[in-house]
């Protein structure tokens, strides 16, 4: 009887184990692109969340349109690129050389706008997702424990585009760009790079990487209003805890905060949401520039 | 060693593995107006920054009045007796000229962090902000934006809230950078009239300035001192010629 | 960052004409918000303006921070709850509210965490300092929302208003609208002289300093964290205070107060109505709160025309739309004292 209590014990913490790892992923994939957004183009962008409730949304409404998941996620992407590339042209190129009061301000002006346009065009219901049949299965781990493939195929996926976005910033010209950027951001400017399209396209890519996010969680958590808020504080912990800028700290900072959140949750369940903050307090202490941040 | 004022021991500071002072130790006399000259990149502003606390070394120590003052903070110095300018200008823009020298002077006067100030507390204010601006000649520009000022109005302006403060040692860097000739010969003027009263360390690239005014010289290359002494001294030290000035400058031997 | 024009282009209007005329016209206005109960005898203005003068208490103690001292906060709501709780949890199932114990109590609360917030978030800066105060308003917001104390998100509500007993005559009756106005508009129009003094005053003048280059003036012998901690602590008890009128004022406290969308708006009123100047942030509150009442009449979406109108300011009116009418002050006023002594 022990026995078997141990081992129902042991996965549990498995399952929890996953469970964190799948939510730091999809918490990297949010605050890689805040990161970014910041680290390059010196912008803090509390609308961020939105895009991921975009997404979210975006995926909701093309997968009743076309029947399919998938297809619905793939003809969402490039919207939103469209998106992010948009409100980078009309407001945030605006901004570059203000303090971060104004920018703060403007992109809170964002959230109550984007807030309000999911309200006109969705309303206010809670909404599922059905993903397609071969993901909607569990995997079993005993008699009793089961995992569902769809949060594996979340992992998967978030670590394929990880290791893109490695590929893409190590090797290619862009990622040059986006090293040089981040590392110092006046001397990309005076380097003779386009700034503007380069900062159009990271923008871009950040706002689709936290759609996408949004996307493959709606399934998990359902579409609902406001659902970009929590994300977006969370997000923001993430890239404080790993060093603004730093693609590499969100990595680490993600995949730190999803196991504290989840784990903390099952463990200390009156302290689960304070834990999170209680976290990047500790390491701002210990270095006040995150983990992976440079010192200013 | 009563003269003595400050005593920087064998003071190394590391930027990453980069050396930006090695081995330094300095002696400055009481009264005496003592210039550090070096090339670009010699590690002048790294050694002013760690006497005044900007910076920390890594390993030596500094005495202040035979007190221990390594570790100290910038503000803790200041209070000590230690003013410094800056290679940049460092004012505070959108405040007037005389607010910037009362900021200064209020410094040492205030109690309870100025949150309440008495009547007694804000005429002794006045009167010291306006003497260390009538020290540097800008009484009339009282009123005027800091921004708005010409570049050596600026300078005389950090000058005068060094001055407020009331310091014993002063550790200026560069003051006469970037100035005309006719501005440049208006700080030397000032200088020599602080250095009656003050102990100055003075860091400066303009040669016939330094050679005239300074009493004691400290040549600077590569993180290090090269040679200490008086102008004749370092005017007629091989090492300093081939180091810092080549081979072909002719140095002149008047002065 | 407004620059002073040359004195020489106003020779007639020397720092004590306006400071004075400035008085004057502060002590007008004073005198019609003291006098608008009979001016205006419909209890929903007077609601309104209890309202204003409340938002305008919690708005200007934030300017305090974000304008002259050059934080930015994005958690000054921590405080404002934390004002309103103390109040709230201690009193809940209290008869009598003694207001003599209940403000102090509040006042206190309010002023030991944000010492701890102050002490932990100075020791960063810009970004860092956002996000941390950010961390530490929600960190305060799931408190209240899952300590057992604060019952949820259903809130505490108050039955009773404090009561000011002096022996036993009672000075003001606080179940009454006007009575409660009254004692409204004494703690706005103290904590209004309260932060001039402040600011004239050589504090004033270092904080501003300190906004405008830090290292500067801690060259200059002063140790700016611990300045920086004293706004810090200045500003979140008055925002404590806020909380405690509020609370008191509506009966009713949730975890909302302290929600980061409470401070979010707290720094649009303070760019709306102007800031480092006092007024600003009371106009901002005054458009705020008139705003979040017409708009709805015009359209259910009221949200979205506030956040077009809030582009539009940021963008066009960077300093405020006050910035459209006054220049911004930068300079403390002992300098027109020293003038005195001349």
């Amino acid at each position: 009887m022990i026995f078997s209590k141990k081992i129902m014990d042991a996965s549990f913490y498995l399952i929890q184990f996953l469970n964190g790892i799948q939510y730091g992923f999809l918490l990297f994939l949010v605050a890689a692109g805040l990161t970014l957004v910041f680290g390059i183009m010196g912008i803090i962008n509390l609308a961020h969340g939105s895009f991921y409730m975009i997404g979210a949304y975006l995926a909701f409404w093309l997968t009743n349109l076309t029947g399919n998941f998938l297809i619905g996620v793939a003809l969402a992407i490039p919207v939103t690129i469209g998106i992010g590339y948009l409100v980078e042209r009309t407001t945030f190129s605006r901004l570059y050389s203000r303090g971060h009061l104004h920018q703060v301000l403007l992109t809170y002006a964002l959230i109550l706008i984007f807030d309000e346009l999911q309200l006109i065009l969705w309303g206010n219901d809670f909404h599922g997702i059905d993903v397609p049949e071969f993901l909607s299965g569990a995997i079993q781990l005993t008699d009793i424990l089961s995992y569902p493939t769809y949060r594996l195929f979340i992992s998967a996926i978030c670590i394929v585009l990880a290791f893109m976005m490695y590929w893409v910033i190590q090797k290619t010209k862009l990622g040059m760009m986006i090293r040089a950027g981040a590392s110092n951001r006046e001397m990309v400017q005076i380097l003779g790079i386009d700034v503007q399209r380069l900062f159009a396209i990271i923008f871009s890519l950040g706002v689709a990487l936290a759609a996408l996010a949004g996307m493959l969680a709606a399934p998990v958590t359902s579409v609902y209003p406001g659902m970009g808020e929590n994300i977006l504080i969370i997000s923001f912990v993430v890239a404080v805890i790993g060093g603004i800028g730093s693609i590499k700290g969100a990595f680490v900072g993600a995949l730190l905060v999803g196991l504290v959140d989840i784990y903390g949750k099952t463990l200390f369940p009156e302290l689960a949401s304070i834990l999170v903050y209680a976290l990047m307090v500790v390491v701002l202490l210990w270095r006040p520039q995150g983990l992976f941040g440079t010192a200013a | 060693m009563n003269d003595t004022i400050l005593h920087a021991d064998n003071l190394t500071k590391h930027f990453g593995v980069l050396p930006a002072v090695q081995n330094v130790s300095l002696l400055l006399k009481r009264g005496v107006l003592h210039a550090i000259i070096g090339p670009n990149g010699a590690g002048k502003t790294t050694l002013i920054n760690l006497l005044s606390g900007e910076l920390h070394p890594d390993q030596g120590a500094i005495r202040y009045r035979n007190k221990e003052i390594t570790q100290l903070l910038p503000d803790q110095i200041s209070r000590l007796g230690i003013g410094r300018s800056y290679q940049k200008i460092n004012i505070i823009p959108s405040f007037t000229c005389f607010e910037n020298c009362q900021l200064a002077a209020q410094s040492r006067l205030i109690t309870f962090m100025g949150l309440f100030c008495s009547g007694k507390q804000v005429k002794e204010l006045h009167e010291r902000t306006e003497k260390a601006l009538e020290m540097v000649h800008l009484s009339h520009r009282n009123k005027t934006a800091a921004a708005t000022m010409s570049y050596g109005e600026q300078r005389q302006l950090e000058l005068a809230m060094i001055l407020a403060t009331e310091p014993e040692l002063l550790l200026l860097d560069e003051p006469l950078a970037g100035m005309g000739n006719q501005e440049s010969n208006q700080i030397i003027e000032l200088l020599q009239k602080l250095a009656k009263q003050h102990t100055l360390l003075l860091v400066e690239h303009d040669m016939d300035a330094v050679f005239a005014i300074a009493q004691q010289l400290t040549v600077m290359v590569n993180g290090k001192i090269l040679e200490t002494g008086t102008s004749n001294q370092i005017r007629n030290s091989d090492a300093v010629q081939k180091a810092y000035l080549g081979n072909n400058v002719i140095m002149k031997n008047e002065g | 960052m407004a620059l002073r024009p040359e004195s020489s282009v106003f020779p007639f209007q020397t720092d004590t004409m306006i400071s004075e005329k400035k008085s004057i016209y502060f002590f007008i206005i004073f005198l019609l918000l003291a006098l608008f109960p009979w001016i205006i005898e419909e209890s929903f203005y007077l609601e309104q303006l209890t309202r204003i003068l409340i938002l305008g208490v919690f708005a200007m103690s934030l300017d305090l921070l974000v304008g002259y001292t050059g934080i930015v906060s994005l958690g000054h709501a921590a405080f404002y709850g934390v004002g309103a709780y103390t109040l709230a949890c201690v009193f809940q199932s209290a008869d009598v509210i003694n207001f003599w114990y209940a403000l102090p109590l509040s006042l206190a609360a309010s002023a030991l965490s944000a010492t701890i917030i102050g002490w932990l978030s100075i020791r960063t800066s810009g970004v860092y300092l956002l996000m941390i105060t950010l961390a530490f308003g929600q960190m305060c917001y799931f408190f209240y929302l899952e300590s057992p104390y604060c019952n949820g998100s259903d809130g505490i509500l108050l039955l009773n208003k404090p009561e000011i007993l002096w022996g036993a005559y009672n000075l003001l009756d606080l179940e009454n609208e006007t009575h409660f106005y009254f004692f409204v508009l004494g703690w706005f129009v103290a904590v209004f002289l309260l932060l001039k003094r402040i600011l004239q005053a050589p504090f004033g003048q270092i904080i501003q300093g300190i906004c405008a280059n830090e290292s500067r003036v801690r060259g200059l012998g002063y140790s700016t964290p611990t300045y920086k901690l004293v706004s810090f602590v200045i500003a979140g008890t008055l925002a404590g205070l806020a909380g405690f009128l509020e609370a008191a004022h509506t009966g009713f406290v949730t975890p909302a107060y302290s929600h980061w969308h409470q401070s979010g708006m707290l720094l649009v009123i303070l760019i709306l109505g102007g800031i480092r100047t006092l007024h600003g942030p009371v106009l901002g509150a005054a458009a705020i709160v008139l705003l979040e009442d017409l708009l709805p009449n015009i359209t259910d979406h009221w949200k979205l025309l506030m956040g077009l109108l809030i582009i539009v300011i940021v963008l066009f009116l960077p300093n405020g739309t006050v910035s459209f009418f006054t220049r911004i002050p930068t300079q403390s006023a002992i300098q027109y004292k020293n003038k005195k002594h001349e």
